[in-house]
């Protein structure tokens, strides 16, 4: 039992305010558990939940790239052999279609449900001031 | 009979009967469908593999747009292609399909849960619908890819009411569809429309339509007449 107690000084968690004036512009990660759904609790028990940037980065393991050991042969559809060239000019065609689709949109695409990133140590605060949304309309 | 590699293949796995079964599997609860060699396999996710939560199985459909659809030529002109347990075999698969916005004519890819077929008339779809989603030509391949990742990853959060999802190349436009098992329980597709919108991204004026699937057969189309969600 010390008497000597370190009172350690309060300070408020910086806090950065944004001021939306659209939902597009909210980012991705809002709400969002890391690592999981944007849902705060799991309906029907513990599911296996895997986020999109999980499974992007398992695409690359070893077991991921071998083939299916039995693919059907469908020209058009099914690949038998991966081209390593084809694959490097498919990335980049996605990208521009891309760059394409999403000029003007102020959301950062390619990071869907779950990737959080913090991008500064203070909380952002959402100001949602935003535009009401009209009857019937769900946001 | 146990397919073998002919080179060395130390990632032993997906249909090696060597791979330990994560469960027992009886062969009346195992509602894998026959292959194309009629034999039922269990697909279990190999060592070291990422288990998904359920087993998909991917299927590869055409028509040629002048002969009317009817339920046994649909039934015909549906192939399966693989199924999957586990993130790495998804991988496999989808590293050797073609990607829609490259597939030719009157084309779809499905990817559905282990045993219910890509049809109306299938015991898990017979009281259901699904959201539909109108994409510009060039958006297929990115579109689809988001939704199944969306959907193996377990991101709608609807308990079973998932039935699969399917791309869909048309003449002028492509269409995304994401079916689940009862079509008049609004909270799940309320919830289902949610989470799309969040997990493709999708600009808030996007129209997204509802159709059940009771609706599909009796106007014998699949996405004419829908219920237009703004």
């Amino acid at each position: 039992m010390s008497n000597s107690c370190n009172q350690t000084k309060s300070c408020p968690i910086p806090t950065r305010i944004m001021q939306l004036k659209d939902w597009t512009q909210l980012p991705d990660c809002y709400s969002q558990t890391p690592g999981g759904t944007l849902f705060s609790t799991t309906p029907g028990g513990t599911r296996i939940i895997y986020d999109r940037k999980f499974l992007l980065d398992c695409r690359n393991s070893p077991i991921a790239r071998t083939p299916p050991c039995c693919l059907p042969q469908i020209p058009g559809v099914t690949v038998s052999t991966l081209n390593p060239m084809g694959k490097l000019q498919e990335l980049k065609e996605e990208l521009e279609e891309e760059a394409k689709d999403l000029a003007g949109e102020a959301r950062r695409s390619r990071k869907g449900a779950g990737d959080y990133m913090p991008q500064s140590r203070c909380a952002d605060v959402y100001d949602l001031h935003l535009p009401c949304v009209p009857v019937g309309k769900s946001c | 009979l146990i397919y073998r590699f002919s080179l060395k293949d130390d990632d032993t796995g997906d249909q090696d009967s060597s791979a330990v079964p994560r469960e027992e599997k009886s062969d009346a609860e195992n509602s894998s469908i026959p292959n194309s060699n009629g034999r039922r396999k269990t697909i279990s996710p190999g060592a070291g593999e990422h288990p998904l939560q359920y087993n998909y199985t991917f299927w590869y459909s055409r028509r040629t747009p002048s002969r009317p659809a009817n339920t046994q030529s649909y039934e015909q002109n549906i192939r399966q292609i693989g199924t999957v347990a586990s993130v790495e075999q998804f991988w496999k698969f989808y590293s050797h399909l073609v990607r829609p916005g490259d597939l030719t004519g009157h084309s779809d890819f499905h990817l559905f849960k282990e045993g219910i077929k890509p049809m109306w008339e299938d015991e898990a779809n017979k009281n259901g619908g699904k959201w539909i989603i109108r994409l510009r030509k060039g958006l297929a391949s990115r579109f689809w890819e988001n939704i199944i990742l969306a959907m193996l990853g377990e991101q709608f959060m609807v308990g079973e009411e998932i039935c699969g999802v399917v791309v869909s190349i048309r003449f002028q436009e492509d269409i995304l569809s994401i079916w689940n098992k009862t079509a008049n329980d609004q909270v799940t597709t309320s919830r289902i429309r949610d989470t799309l919108r969040r997990v493709l991204n999708l600009p808030p004026n996007t129209i997204m339509e509802y159709k059940t699937h009771n609706d599909s057969l009796k106007d014998n189309s699949s996405f004419r007449n829908t219920k237009i969600t703004l």
